[in-house]
């Protein structure tokens, strides 16, 4: 049994004790806990164990079906490892901050959303890696839906709204990849297998128009999980309205599975697709899309949780501006980039949930001096802010220059083509960036304090997990290679010829 | 002893049970439902024995039925969702008697062994006639079943619809295959099959007859434009019969119309075109028909009964891959596969319905409210079979959901296929409805916890249980159903 | 593409770099435990920085790789150090400075409660600027580029319950922000056009004989917009035109700060950096022009400003800017002039030369003004002092040093001197800015005669000003040894261990020697005349009193362009994307759904109708239909 079927196995287990009556928090941090650590061994023991071999480390699979060949198959690369240690690093944090007046339902719902995505990140074969990703769909629904804040019928719409756009998006991307398995194994049997399929696409790669076509249906299918513009209205009131754990979760984690997505399954098996003139072009409109009109939109928000979940929408931006330009850099940069936004935003919803309880509102300019009395409190958000507005020796800024310098790897070349242009005007988006998050930092924690707001400093308790995600930021902000060397060959087989 | 004993055998329990009940009204309702389901678990064992050992049909049955993969799996199916129901009789009789004259219900326990073997003759026809016999006789004892709660006059209404309807609808059929014989000379389906291979044959009678052929099954499995009369008949039916009707009499239909497509789009069919585009074209307005009305439904019993039409389309769908190679199932087998999914979730969503109704629930939603606080049990169940139904990933319904989808991309039906897509999203919307009620806190009339008997529990959970498995782990279903593609295309050329 | 590592001389540099860090990092997790340890500990980590920046005065010039950042393959972006005589001499003027500022703060800061987050940020910051000086490639520029962005933030926003210092800093750091977005992209553009390297010594070999060579001659604009790219760094950092808006309001932060961030240090580093690439600029003799004028006009600009301020340190301030803009003029200047006559500029170079002299006497001025303010229980207003030259006669004495070589007092002061070079380099390469700057010199001259008379001539105006006494011996010592260093920087002699730049044309030519004299006659005698005795200001210049209205200019477009602009998008955004991909499919299926259910709407007979119409459709559609669409 491979270690990372345990991976994913013990936050669904633990969900299943809480259900029968097990003590809430105490298994599910205790899960989170165990499992951060196993993580973190696999981590350690990752340059050993995939040593000299091409494919996944601590590899197993279990036959379901035949043909279509479907098997339960786990395996991790470098890109695979960096996601499951953010998904642990942040399940460990969103289950931890949830209070002890909260339902169990909150930490089986967390803990459900964390398995899937563990299961999506480690799964061999696509059919799972489809799978595991459903699984989180009725958690964040009912979450959402009974546990959101603002109004009933409010977070109810919300709920309604974030579940069928999903739920459409994901048969989208279902159609898709079934039209990917299909031709891949032209004429013989069915297989869902990565490693097959791989092999297949080295074998005999598909015409290149088709590939594209393929690669479309799947960019709308994952684009849609990512909220990728013109894809995205679910997103921003979804993390604005779901309960705190649920917020970190999808945003900090969950989201990431359409990107790894498309390049686990789109690049490496439709590398010509990704290449060819109108998929690029529609990608970069659609990413600018995000970068830009999102970045407006976030600027006009008056509520705290409002500005980061655009904000959130708008940083996919620059991810899918990696996978746009396609060199080694940018996507081992865009890997990165993936990583470093799951911790920050994770940390500042956590940040945010926090000052809802204790204040009762998230309005800017209701809110103000908080610097004065919570000033543990205002240098975690700080870190936070700063991380996610791209600032050098936080972890955001190493993936984001990796992107950018990635997009100008046409060397010698002295006039910019559509790639030279997008990064120009997601440069101004980082400038668009710290307008809104400086001024959000301005209203919240600077200034005098509002009469009746008051909030104090988290217990040291609380404030270990929320420390936890700080720490990484400027870790891997200061030495981004730990996590880089990590990623040895994998991406190079995505890039395009 | 063969396969057709045990038909006859429970044939004459039945009508010993009818008998019983007219001379001896002393006899207890539990006794009748011990006998009853006793009688057809035997006849299930029984049958799982003779499989083993005899695969032939009497000498004389020959020329009418057949026992390949197909039919086997269907008797047994009918088998299986036979006892079910007589469980699922056994567990609403409490309220079911408020609604029977004089507090009878024993006809509701010996009716379906006369279904039972009706559906099992009807999985092996081989020619049009018995086809015929078979599916009457299931259909009257339907009648009688549909309106048997005569004090509720819900079901006297579906009781007199479906009568009046199934009845044209029968017409219909006698007529399809009055034409089909008239153009192809052969009631048999391997007669028909050789008639519709042979470029001679005349198109357009044949044609005519295909088409009324078709309406008319199309009735018993309620596709697009004939699915009209199920909200009713399933609303107003008791709840047994409703999942009788939505999963066995589907299921019976189904393996009907399996043997026709089969047959109509046979290696050089001349009609084969048409058939397959008439599938098509039903099977997506059947898919658009079935979820867009429900998401209004406020009747978790009615909202089932538009799912049966919406899930009717997708097995339309499904049998419209027919001649696929790339899957080890003939689309006769997804079919098969589909359904075998389809029986326990359906199941599972009538039996907690039935369940609420014993403990004083209605069967809207707003019922439904609370009750994870009332029996998380239940609820967790009841949401695996919403999201099965759903067609979510690691459960049953989205294995079927997977090889119709898979089926319609490898013949490139892109139409079909959106009307599927949107359907499905639709379904996340009537199926999560009741879901967010069951675990929303504002508890509704009565919020004292459900008492669950051992049985129930432990049937509800088994059948939980199938759900997750055939979702997971699908392989022994689909090697069962392998070459399940029906002898009548080998017997063509 | 990184230059040959020499490991000897790695130790020192990177030690440079992670003492402050190191520092900064414990004061933030251990300032509970340290409480006033942590100021000793800022302190000595400064001591000892300014002590390893002695000893590299006299190492040999290398290319060290300091610590790793991303190495992927042949890719890599490493901090690497470049130590010359640039590096070398900016490092002695950070560290000496930076000590000093530390020690006059322990007096200034003495009882505020924000004194611990004080010195660690000062922490954070020499970390940040040390590794400007060290940067051997432009990303490590960048990276502490912004980094020194974000401790000026938090230094100029310490007090930030004042609403003024929270507006300011986030002013400043936006408006930083602006400028980083074009350094970047210059930093691209350079980084594909030289293959990846962008490494100063690989870009000066890039454009000796790389691929950038031709690319000067073949692809102009390209390489005058990357110049420009590179440069727009500088105007944010520098505060040219048009960005210079912030650095008057960085003044809400602690005069300290002002002294060393906002005057001596940080806001030279984009001179720095410009003459750090200076052979990017002399490779486009467009930019160049553009960024000489730029320079000069800011100066220009920034001197009218100074002259109707009221605010000591605001005056101080502009005065700081009209300075920074002499020395991009002289960037400027000087690469018109090599890019014109071909031949490479000597080790000189009047830029840095005027950056070192004005570091160390606009630091000096700056906390002389902050003992002043000490004095006058923080009051900045010059019209509420005068007189204080008996009341604080150390203050006083250095002060007026510091006055002498800013208006550039001939021969003594060492002010004088790096402007003559600028001049003398000005009249050669380009009349109309050398008269430009000699007009400017004349304004300096002439406002500063006028805070420094109202300040400490006269009698006090105020009670505050009559009570005022010398500051304590931490604060004054400063003072001293800036007043020292400032003297001592006119003699050749310590410029030269400095490796402070000898302006590279020895000999002044005559007009300019006499055009900068007269102008600082002319100048300070006016003010002279003009401010003698005066309680309130003769003059009363609305526009220059006002800057030119540059703040209601750019409120007025921020307003505009971005939170209208964002209002409207966001208005569309929800109408037509969440209109057309969410709410319309939905709206079209409810619709639907609602038509579908009149087929089963529960009628006896219309259900047999629909039985029949329905056999009849299926009958048309196999048929005639079907038949027709030929398969």
């Amino acid at each position: 049994m491979s270690p990372l079927e345990i991976v994913i196995l013990l936050p669904l287990l633990a969900a299943l004790a809480i259900w029968l009556g097990a003590p809430a928090r105490a298994t599910s941090v205790g899960a989170a806990v165990i499992n951060l650590l196993i993580v973190l061994g696999l981590v350690f023991g990752f340059q050993a164990a995939s040593a000299g071999k091409a494919g996944f480390a601590f590899e197993s699979a279990r036959i379901v079906l035949d043909n279509p060949a479907i098997t339960f198959g786990v395996g991790a690369d470098g890109v695979a490892l960096i996601l499951t240690l953010l998904t642990s690093l942040v399940t460990l944090a969103a289950v931890w901050q949830i209070g002890d007046d909260k339902p169990g339902i909150y930490h089986i719902s967390s803990l459900l959303i964390a398995a899937g995505a563990l299961g999506a990140f480690l799964s061999t074969d696509v059919f799972f890696l489809y799978a595991f990703h459903e699984l989180a769909l009725i958690p964040t629904f009912l979450m959402i839906g009974l546990y959101g804040h603002g109004e009933p019928e409010h977070r109810k719409a919300v709920a309604w709204k974030t579940t069928i756009y999903l739920g459409a998006g994901s048969l989208v991307l279902l159609a898709g990849l079934m039209w990917l398995v299909l031709e891949f194994s032209g004429g013989g049997k069915l297989t869902f297998d990565l490693q097959a399929l791989r092999a297949q696409a080295a074998l005999t790669p598909l015409p290149v128009e088709k590939q594209a076509q393929i690669f479309f249906v799947l960019l709308l299918g994952f684009g849609t999980l990512v909220s990728l513009f013109p894809l995205h209205s679910w997103a921003a009131p979804a993390y604005a309205t779901a309960p705190t754990p649920v917020a970190m979760l999808h945003s900090g984690v969950l989201k990431k599975f359409g990107l790894y997505g498309l390049l686990r399954i789109a690049l490496p098996l439709l590398p010509q697709g990704a290449q060819v003139a109108w998929v690029q072009e529609t990608l970069l409109f659609m990413l600018l899309g995000n970068i830009l009109v999102i970045g407006l939109v976030t600027i006009n928000q008056k509520r705290l949780d409002d500005v980061l979940a655009n904000s959130s929408v708008m940083h996919m931006g620059y991810i899918f501006l990696g996978l746009a330009a396609g060199t080694e850099i940018a996507l081992r940069g865009a890997v990165l980039l993936m990583f470093a936004h799951g911790v920050s935003i994770a940390l500042l919803f956590a940040l945010a949930g926090r000052m809802r309880n204790q204040l009762g509102t998230l309005e800017l300019n209701k809110l103000g001096g908080l610097g004065e009395h919570a000033p543990a409190f205002t240098v975690l958000f700080a870190f936070g802010a700063f991380a996610s507005i791209g600032l050098p020796g936080l972890a955001n800024f190493a993936g984001e220059v990796m992107v950018f310098v990635g997009s100008f790897m046409n060397y010698g070349s002295a006039s910019f083509g559509a790639l030279q242009w997008a990064v120009v005007v997601s440069l101004w988006g980082v400038v668009m960036s710290a307008v809104y998050m400086l001024r959000a930092c301005r209203n919240i924690f600077h200034g005098s304090a509002m009469t009746g707001l008051f909030m104090r400093d988290p217990a040291l308790s609380q404030r270990l997990p929320l420390i936890m995600l700080a720490a990484v930021l400027l870790i891997v902000g200061c030495c981004p290679w730990l996590l880089l060397n990590l990623l040895k060959s994998d991406l190079a087989a995505v890039v395009a010829p | 002893m063969s396969v057709f004993s045990i038909e006859v055998g429970l044939a004459i329990l039945g009508l010993f049970l009818l008998a019983l009940e007219a001379f001896m009204p002393a006899t207890t309702r539990r006794a009748l439902a011990g006998i009853s389901m006793g009688g057809v678990a035997l006849a299930f064992l029984l049958f799982l024995w003779v499989n083993k050992s005899a695969t032939q049909m009497p000498e004389f049955l020959q020329p009418y039925q057949q026992l390949d993969t197909l039919a086997i799996f269907y008797k047994g199916f009918a088998l299986l969702i036979t006892f079910l129901v007589l469980w699922l009789t056994s567990q609403c009789a409490g309220y079911l008697t408020k609604y029977t004259v004089d507090g009878r219900l024993s006809e509701m326990f010996s009716l379906p062994l006369i279904v039972c073997p009706g559906m099992m003759w009807m999985a092996g026809a081989k020619d049009l006639v018995t086809v015929f016999v078979s599916l009457e006789l299931v259909t009257v004892s339907f009648y009688v079943l549909v309106a048997f709660t005569r004090k509720s006059a819900l079901a006297l209404e579906a009781g007199v619809k479906y009568l009046i309807l199934g009845a044209l609808s029968t017409g219909i059929l006698v007529y399809g295959i009055a034409w089909v014989y008239g153009a192809t000379g052969s009631l048999t389906f391997e007669g028909i099959a050789k008639a519709l291979a042979n470029p001679e044959t005349v198109k357009l009678p044949v044609l005519l007859g295909a088409a009324l052929l078709l309406a008319g099954l199309g009735f018993k499995v309620a596709a697009a434009p004939f699915h009209m009369w199920v909200p009713d008949v399933y609303q107003g039916a008791p709840i047994p019969v409703t999942t009788f009707l939505s999963v066995g009499s589907k299921a019976a239909g189904f393996v009907i119309l399996t043997r026709v497509i089969d047959t109509f789009s046979i290696q050089g069919s001349i009609i084969a075109p048409e058939v397959h585009g008439l599938l098509l074209i039903a099977g997506a307005l059947t898919v658009l028909l079935g979820s867009l009305p429900a998401i209004f439904q406020t009747s978790v019993k009615r909202l089932l009964a538009y799912s049966s039409i919406s899930h009717a389309g997708y097995l339309l769908l499904a049998l419209s891959a027919h001649g696929s190679t790339r899957l080890d199932l003939s689309s006769g087998g997804v079919v098969a596969f589909y359904l075998a999914t389809y029986l326990p979730m359906t199941v599972l969503g009538f039996l907690v319905l039935a369940i609420l109704r014993i403990n004083g629930g209605g069967e809207d939603v707003t019922d439904f409210r609370g009750l994870a606080k009332r029996s998380p049990l239940l609820a967790l169940i009841m949401t695996i079979a919403l999201a099965s139904l759903a067609g979510l990933p690691l459960t049953a319904g989205f294995m079927g959901k997977l090889f119709v989808f898979l089926g319609l991309v490898d013949q490139a039906a892109w139409g079909a296929l959106g009307c599927a897509v949107i359907g499905a999203a639709a379904g996340f919307y009537y199926y999560f409805k009741t879901i967010l009620a069951m675990y929303s806190s504002d508890v509704s009339s009565s919020s004292q916890p459900i008492p669950l008997n051992l049985w129930t529990k432990a049937g509800a959970i088994v059948l939980a249980v199938t759900i997750v498995i055939l979702g997971v782990y699908p392989r022994p279903l689909q090697s069962m159903l392998m070459t399940a593609p029906a002898t009548v295309s080998a017997g063509a050329h | 593409m990184t230059p040959p590592a020499q490991e000897t001389s790695a130790s020192l540099p990177t030690l440079l770099l992670l003492l402050p860090f190191l520092t900064a990092l414990s004061i933030l997790i251990g300032h509970k435990l340290l409480k006033g340890a942590s100021v000793v500990l800022s302190i000595a980590s400064a001591a000892l920085c300014f002590v390893i920046s002695l000893m590299l005065l006299d190492a040999r010039d290398s290319a060290p790789i300091l610590l790793p950042f991303i190495e992927i393959g042949k890719f890599r972006i490493a901090l690497d150090a470049l130590i010359d005589q640039q590096s070398r001499g900016m490092m002695f003027i950070v560290t000496s400075i930076g000590l000093l500022v530390h020690l006059f703060s322990l007096g200034y800061m003495k009882d505020d409660e924000g004194k611990v987050r004080f010195f660690g940020s000062l922490s954070l910051f020499m970390f940040s600027m040390t590794g400007i000086v060290l940067a051997g490639n432009l990303f490590m520029m960048f990276i502490f580029w912004e980094l020194v962005g974000l401790s000026s933030y938090l230094l100029i926003g310490h007090w930030f319950e004042k609403p003024s210092a929270a507006e300011a800093c986030k002013k400043a750091f936006l408006t930083n922000r602006i400028g980083d977005f074009g350094f970047m992209i210059g930093i691209l553009m350079l980084f594909m056009a030289n293959h990846g390297d962008v490494s100063f010594i690989g870009l000066k070999s890039g454009f000796a004989e790389g691929p950038l060579h031709e690319m000067t001659q073949t692809h102009t604009t390209f390489m005058m917009l990357a110049a420009l790219g590179i440069f727009m760094g500088a105007v944010g950092k520098s505060a040219q035109f048009p960005l210079h808006v912030w650095l008057p309001d960085a003044m809400e932060g602690p005069t300290p700060v002002s002294a060393l961030i906002h005057a001596a240090t940080m806001v030279a580093a984009g001179v720095f950096m410009l003459v750090r690439c200076s052979f990017v600029i002399e490779a486009s003799p467009d930019a160049a022009t553009i960024i000489a004028w730029i320079g000069g006009l800011t100066a220009l600009m920034a001197a009218l400003m100074a002259t109707q301020q009221n605010d000591i340190k605001r005056v101080l301030a502009y005065s700081t800017l009209s300075q920074l803009g002499y020395m991009v003029m002289a960037v400027g200047l000087l690469a018109i002039q090599v890019s014109v006559s071909h031949h490479e500029a000597g080790p000189g170079h009047p830029a840095m030369f005027h950056l070192y002299t004005h570091a160390f006497f606009k630091a000096m001025l700056f906390l002389g003004s902050g003992a002043i303010i000490y004095a006058c229980h923080h009051e900045q207003n010059i019209w509420k002092m005068g007189g204080l030259m008996k009341h604080m006669p150390v203050t006083f004495a250095t002060f007026a040093i510091g006055t002498a070589s800013l208006m550039g007092v001939p021969f003594i002061t060492s002010g004088f001197w790096s402007k003559e070079s600028i001049l003398g380099v000005g009249f050669e390469a380009c009349r109309p800015l050398f008269w430009v700057g000699v007009f400017t010199a004349m304004l300096t001259a002439f406002y500063m005669t006028r805070m420094f008379v109202i300040t400490f001539l006269g009698k006090p105006r105020t009670e505050n000003a009559h009570h005022a006494v010398e500051a304590p011996i931490i604060m004054v010592l400063p003072l001293v040894v800036l007043a020292a260093l400032t003297v001592l920087s006119t003699f050749e002699s310590f410029n030269r261990l400095l490796a402070a730049m000898i302006p590279n044309h020895a000999e002044g030519h005559p007009t300019v020697m006499i055009a900068s004299i007269a102008a600082l006659i002319i100048g300070s005698g006016a003010g002279f005349f003009l401010y003698k005795g005066k309680d309130s200001d003769p003059l009363n210049i609305k526009l220059f009193a006002n800057k030119f209205y540059f703040d209601e200019i750019y409120a007025v477009i921020v307003k505009v362009l971005q939170d209208q602009l964002a209002w409207v998008v966001t208005g569309l955004e929800r109408m037509f994307v969440d209109g057309i991909v969410a709410r319309l499919p939905a709206f079209i299926a409810v619709r639907l759904g609602s038509a579908a259910r009149v087929l089963t709407g529960g009628h006896l007979q219309a259900y047999t109708f629909l039985l029949g119409a329905g056999v009849l459709m299926v009958i048309y559609l196999v048929v005639f239909v079907l038949p027709q669409l030929g398969h």
